[in-house]
C-alpha cells in the first residue's frame, strides 16, 4: 500500500532485490517489505504488548527504525525478517522498560473468536482461559517469549528461530524445553 | 513414570499455547492507519537523513546563531585588543616625537 505504483514490477520483487534497491533509498521497494511483513510484525507485537494501540504504535516505530538503518543493513545469511524481528524486540523492551508499572490490558476479545460450536458460555470459559495463559507467556523473560511467538505464531523451526536470536538450534531447543517448565510451574497444578 | 509425567505435562503445555498463539489478522482501519503513518514517515526520511527535517533545522539555526555570537564576541575582543596596542604605539611616537623637538622635557 506504501508503493503508489500497485501496476508496477516492484511487488514481485524478492526480499534481497527490495533490500538492495531500499538500501538506495527506493521508497516503493520499502514500501514493499513493509507490505509483507507489517502484519507479522504487528502480531508478534501484539503479543507481546496485549495492546492494540500499543502494537500499532510500536509497529509503525519498527519500520522507521528499519527505514533509518536500512542504507546500512548488510546481508550476513540472516533474513530480513530476523532484523525485523530483533527490531521489534528492542523496542519492546523499551516498551517495557518506560512502562514498568504499566496496568496489564485485556487482550481484545477479537483475539478468541475461535469458535467451539459448544455455546457462549463454553466460548467465555475458553477466552478467560486464552486471557490467562496469555498473561502467564507475558510473565516469562523476553526471550522465552519471542521464541514462543515465533514457535507457534510463525511456525519457525529452531533453526529459524536460532537465527532471529543470535543462538544456536541446540540452544533455541534447551530454551524452549525449560521454558515450557517454567510455563508448567508457574500456571500451577490444574491450569493445563 | 516422573518423566513420563513431565513429557505428558509438556505436550499438553504445547497443545494449550498452539491454541492460542495464533496468528492475528490485524484489523482493517488499523492497518489503514498504521499505512499512512509508515507512508508519511517515508515521505519525510529523505530530508530527516539529511538533517534537513524541521526539528533539525530548529537546531540548525540554534547552533549557527550560537556559533554567529562566540564569533562575534571573540572577534570584538581581538579588535579592541588591536585597537589598544595601535592606540599605545601612537602615543609612543608622539612623545618621541614632542621628545626630539624638545616641547616636553625628559622626565627622571
Amino acid at each position: 500500500m506504501l508503493n503508489g505504483s500497485p501496476n508496477g514490477p516492484t511487488p514481485a520483487l524478492s526480499d534481497k532485490e527490495a533490500l538492495v534497491l531500499a538500501s538506495k533509498g527506493d521508497p516503493e521497494a520499502f514500501g514493499v517489505l513493509y507490505e509483507r511483513y507489517a502484519a507479522r510484525i504487528y502480531t508478534y507485537i501484539f503479543y507481546r504488548t496485549g495492546s492494540g494501540t500499543d502494537a500499532e504504535d510500536l509497529t509503525a516505530r519498527v519500520f522507521m527504525r528499519a527505514l533509518r538503518h536500512i542504507p546500512k543493513y548488510q546481508d550476513r545469511g540472516v533474513p530480513f525478517t530476523a532484523w525485523l524481528y530483533r527490531i521489534a524486540h528492542n523496542l519492546v523492551a523499551n516498551w517495557h522498560r518506560d512502562g514498568a508499572r504499566r496496568p496489564e490490558t485485556p487482550l481484545d476479545e477479537a483475539l478468541f473468536q475461535h469458535s467451539t460450536g459448544q455455546g457462549p458460555e463454553h466460548a467465555l470459559l475458553q477466552n478467560e482461559r486464552n486471557e490467562a495463559l496469555l498473561r502467564l507467556v507475558r510473565r516469562l523473560p523476553p526471550d522465552r517469549q519471542q521464541l514462543l511467538i515465533l514457535k507457534f505464531v510463525e511456525n519457525y523451526s529452531n533453526a529459524e528461530i536460532g537465527r532471529v536470536m543470535g543462538r544456536t538450534e541446540g540452544a533455541v531447543k534447551s530454551l524452549y524445553h525449560r521454558t515450557l517448565l517454567a510455563l508448567r510451574d508457574l500456571a500451577g497444578k490444574g491450569f493445563f | 513414570m516422573k518423566t513420563h509425567d513431565t513429557d505428558h505435562d509438556l505436550r499438553k503445555i504445547e497443545g494449550a499455547l498452539q491454541a492460542v498463539l495464533t496468528p492475528i489478522r490485524p484489523p482493517r482501519e488499523m492497518l489503514v492507519r498504521l499505512n499512512s503513518r509508515v507512508r508519511d514517515l517515508v515521505a519525510t526520511e529523505p530530508a530527516r537523513s539529511a538533517g534537513l527535517a524541521p526539528e533539525n533545522l530548529t537546531m540548525l539555526s540554534l547552533a549557527g546563531a550560537f556559533t554567529l555570537l562566540m564569533t562575534l564576541a571573540v572577534g570584538f575582543r581581538m579588535a579592541g585588543s588591536i585597537v589598544g596596542v595601535l592606540t599605545l604605539l601612537n602615543q609612543l611616537n608622539r612623545q618621541m616625537k614632542a621628545r626630539k623637538s624638545g616641547s616636553l622635557a625628559p622626565t627622571g
